[in-house]
């Protein structure tokens, strides 16, 4: 059982507030990945999470006892949890054998079983055969498997990741996302993991938390911070969005009418809390490019959330086309797969169409 | 941890600090009562004005030959075709190996004006009565110095043009400038920052320098600064004046380094630094058939530097008769003598005992040190900074006062000990120690830490295991760099030896001012061989290479 509970966590290195209240619980075998811009605080999260930095304020527990308050922090080597860095921080005078069993060393295991640990793990990260090497033979992605399997070795129930494929090459960080991934179903550690790529966050993550200048701007699955983004910053920071300001006009359920006067037209959004929202607040809307279905001026009139608009540039970008579309006061980006042009008339610069917003993915941000 | 780290700051207060305000403090009283008659009686004296005149020449001279050299000597490596230049790099320090009493005494042999070989064979070669060169003058003093000194301005003048984007130089030649417009306008502007650098560091080692000024000055009765402090030791001792002029001295060398760093600050106003890091194919000058004239410009410079004491040396040490030359025949006889003297004995072992416990000490503590300044916010970090740095502005000659005078009264007398000259080495040099471990320290990865700390590593253990193994080069670099200067040095153990702790600088001296020639000539070679192997011995072992510290 591992569980992480981070309670009003504030770490404030002179005058700017790292880490600003922050909170949130990680549960047992779960994979919570911390995203955010550089210098948003998710590495100082993390560095207080292992016990590196002490927190000015907060608590943070481990299967609820505490390991770190402003007062007493449990010393890095006392918590018995896993750490795997961006610099891989590999030893380079010992070799793979001797990295990976150095925990194990320390903590007086006899030889046999220190040997039988050290090659089924590394044959879980893929590195048998490797053990005489020393670091300086292996190439960056070897260097971060023994990273990872040193954390492995032990059998720590919490593992700590600090934007661990940052330097490795895009296919290196795509082949590793899914191993990491399948390593800790398998395994069934609790993992936290720190990192500014959107696209690794959404493909490993049981939940997702953004951060933004040093504090929660959303906690949720990949589906639920994509879909329905609870403010401006994650809908522009997980994908791209369009933004429309607006004013509620009414609420019913979890529809509301919104009126948009920037682009001359109501809107029907759909709302995930409507308990944040009242008439006549202003509000905005935001709608992902390749959810805005577009039409040539010849469909179907007066449906709901159906603007009028003009093409204003048409960019290829192999398996989608991007439009840039001016509707009155208000650019919006639309994206669809290529092929979708194939088969009906292609749309080409200066058109006039139409835009079609499904009320579904409209999120309504106050 | 933070015990260890606390008693090393202590330790490190009580070495360098307390000598110095002890000695600041002396040079303000007269029979216990606060009084500035020390310094009136300095001020209104001539004889000292001398000293400062002198040491002021000396030390401009200095500066200015050095600069010569090692401005010529670092544009023939960097900028020109000439043959031999990763030889003349890699040899550039030697001269320091050299303690620079030794270069003196040599050229003393060669240039003595009534009994120097190279003066004899003149005056037998064109049977004249005329003096070929002598070195007892300002002039000699001068110029045995730049020839120990050099290196300094040649170190930062190689590392500056080893850095200069060449796209800078290229610029200018694109607008039109010929080579030597370019040299003029780009070349030399932007390095001068580096050649005033190194200047200036030229300029406070001269005059902080004591063993060249003790044999080749005296004789000329040319008192510097160094030598009239000392010269307060012999009966009867004059401490007061003593501590006046050394604290005077340490004032001088302050200055000095100030005015290096507002030098340094004016430059980086106009952005003189040109670190990007870039390596790109660099101006070299074709110099044809010159190139070897200046190869042997930039040999004559080493000769005259190294082998030509070195040679003498040795060639002394075989002599069977001083000044008779050859035809007396060779012997080895000296060398049997100085293995068998107890007098030499004691003195070789009482510098080894010192160097080895100084190195190894100074290498442990600066390397505590070294991790507070780069591994921690320790509050106090500066003080401890300014501390293990400040030695280097403060000449050997006022630390072995300063030692004397702290040390040697009251409840903790430890005059007539090694452990007292042991207490000056140490602060002399420590801060040698704690640049190179610095430096060390910076390129080691804090995530290589912290990975072993996260694995169940004690701050302790994590030291052992991870740190050392991978700074081991520096710290063996730390050890040799202040190995080397403890076994010779003098300006300050001369304050503190006794005849049971004599170290073998002394020795050398002692038998120089007795004419005992040849024994100093062995001796000489003897230390000289023995500093060369272990150099050689660690760095082979390492296969490192490195440069004395800058400051």
């Amino acid at each position: 059982m591992a569980k992480l509970e981070v309670r009003n966590l504030t770490k404030v290195f002179g005058s700017v507030r790292a880490v600003d209240d922050v909170s949130f619980v990680v549960n047992d075998g779960e994979w919570v990945t911390l995203l955010g811009p550089s210098g948003c605080g998710k590495t100082t999260t993390l560095r207080l999470i292992a016990g590196f930095l002490r927190p000015d304020q907060g608590q943070i527990l481990v299967n609820d006892r505490t390991i770190s308050t402003p007062e007493e922090v449990i010393l890095p080597e006392k918590r018995d949890m896993g750490m795997v860095f961006q610099s891989y921080a590999v030893w380079p005078h010992m070799t793979v054998f001797d990295n990976v069993a150095f925990g194990l060393h320390l903590r007086r295991i006899d030889r046999a079983e220190i040997e039988e640990r050290v090659f089924r793990v590394l044959d879980l990260v893929k590195l048998s055969g490797l053990e005489k090497r020393f670091p300086g033979e292996l190439s960056g992605g070897q260097q971060q498997r023994v990273a990872v399997a040193r954390s492995l070795v032990t059998e720590t129930k919490i593992i700590l990741f600090d934007e661990p494929l940052s330097n490795l090459d895009a296919k290196l960080r795509e082949e590793l996302r899914f191993e990491f991934r399948e390593l800790q179903s398998r395994l069934g550690f609790t993992s936290i993991y720190v990192t500014h790529d959107q696209a690794e966050a959404l493909v490993m993550s049981d939940r997702i938390c953004i951060i933004n200048n040093g504090a929660i701007e959303q906690l949720e699955d990949p589906l639920r911070v994509y879909h329905h983004p609870r403010t401006k910053f994650v809908a522009e920071f997980v994908g791209l969005t369009n933004f429309i300001e607006g004013r509620v006009l009414s609420l019913e359920g979890r529809w509301a009418e919104v009126e948009c006067e920037a682009i001359g037209a109501n809107l029907k959004v759909s709302v995930v809390n409507p308990s944040l929202l009242e008439p006549g607040a202003k509000a905005t809307v935001s709608i992902r490019p390749e959810a805005i279905g577009i039409l040539h001026q010849d469909g179907e009139p007066g449906s709901t959330n159906l603007l009028p608009a003009r093409v204003t540039k048409v960019t290829f970008l192999g398996h989608i086309l991007d439009y840039r579309c001016q509707v009155k006061d208000v650019e919006l980006r639309v994206q669809e797969l290529s092929r979708e042009a194939v088969v009906t008339r292609p749309i080409s610069e200066g058109q006039d169409v139409g835009l079609r917003l499904s009320p579904d993915e409209c999120s309504l941000i106050p | 941890m933070r015990l260890v780290m606390i008693t090393c700051s202590l330790v490190l207060g009580v070495l360098v600090a307390y000598p110095i305000i002890y000695l600041a403090i002396f040079s303000l009283t007269v029979d216990g009562q606060l009084s500035l008659d020390n310094y009136l009686h300095m001020f209104t004296s001539s004889r000292y004005a001398e000293s400062f005149l002198n040491t002021a020449v000396v030390g401009v001279l200095v500066t200015l030959i050095a600069s010569a050299f090692g401005i010529f000597m670092g544009w023939a490596v960097t900028r020109t075709n000439m043959p031999w230049k990763q030889f003349i790099r890699n040899f550039s320090f030697v001269p320091f190996l050299v303690p620079s009493y030794v270069g003196a005494m040599a050229y003393v042999f060669l240039f003595g004006p009534r009994a120097g070989y190279v003066n004899e064979g003149f005056r037998w070669l064109f049977h004249t009565e005329a003096t070929f060169f002598n070195v007892f003058s300002l002039t000699g003093l001068a110029l045995v110095m730049s020839f120990y000194c050099f290196p300094l301005v040649f170190l930062q003048v190689t590392s500056a043009l080893d850095s200069l984007d060449p796209s800078l130089e290229e610029a200018a030649q694109i607008s039109g400038a010929s080579r030597l417009r370019t040299v003029y306008r780009i070349t030399i502007p932007i390095i001068t920052p580096a050649i005033i650098n190194g200047a200036i560091l030229v300029f406070v080692f001269a005059i902080a320098l004591f063993g060249a000024p003790l044999i080749i000055a005296q004789a000329a009765r040319i008192w510097v600064l160094t030598t009239r402090i000392f010269a307060f030791f012999s009966p009867p001792p004059n401490f007061g004046l003593a501590s006046a002029l050394s604290t005077m001295l340490i004032f001088l060398v302050v200055l000095a380094l100030i005015g290096q760093q507002m030098a340094l600050r004016l430059g980086s106003g106009r952005a003189y630094t040109t670190i990007t890091g870039k390596v790109g194919a660099k101006q070299v000058s074709n110099l044809g058939g010159w190139r070897f004239l200046v190869l042997g410009g930039c040999l004559l410079i080493f000769f005259l530097a190294v082998i030509l004491p070195l040679m003498t040396m040795l060639v002394i040490s075989l002599f069977k008769i001083h000044g008779h030359g050859f035809s007396s025949g060779l012997t080895l006889e000296h060398y049997w003598q100085v293995l068998t003297s107890k007098f030499c004995l004691r003195a070789i072992k009482n510098s080894l005992i010192l160097a080895f416990g100084t190195a190894t000490l100074c290498s442990l503590i600066a390397l505590v040190l070294a991790y507070i300044e780069v591994r921690t916010k320790a509050p106090g970090k500066g003080v401890l900074r300014f501390l293990t740095t400040m030695p280097l502005a403060i000449p050997g000659t006022v630390m072995g006062v300063g030692v004397l005078l702290a040390w040697s009264r009251g409840f903790f007398n430890l005059y007539g000990t090694l452990i007292i000259i042991l207490i000056a080495l140490m602060a002399r040099f420590i801060t040698f120690g704690y640049q190179t471990l610095c430096a060390s320290l910076r390129q080691l990865d804090p995530a290589l830490e912290e990975a072993a700390r996260i694995s169940g590593a004690t701050w302790g253990q994590t030291m052992r295991k991870i740190v050392l193994p991978l700074i081991k080069d520096g710290f063996l670099s730390a050890w040799i760099l202040i190995f080397i200067p403890s076994v010779g040095e003098l300006a300050a153990t001369v304050m503190l030896f006794t005849s049971q702790t004599v170290p073998v600088s002394v020795a050398m001296f002692d038998s120089f001012s007795e004419g005992v020639f040849q024994q100093v000539a062995a001796l000489s070679i003897f230390v000289l061989v023995l500093i060369v192997l272990i150099f050689f011995v660690f760095r082979r072992f390492l296969g490192i290479r490195f440069a004395p510290a800058q400051s």
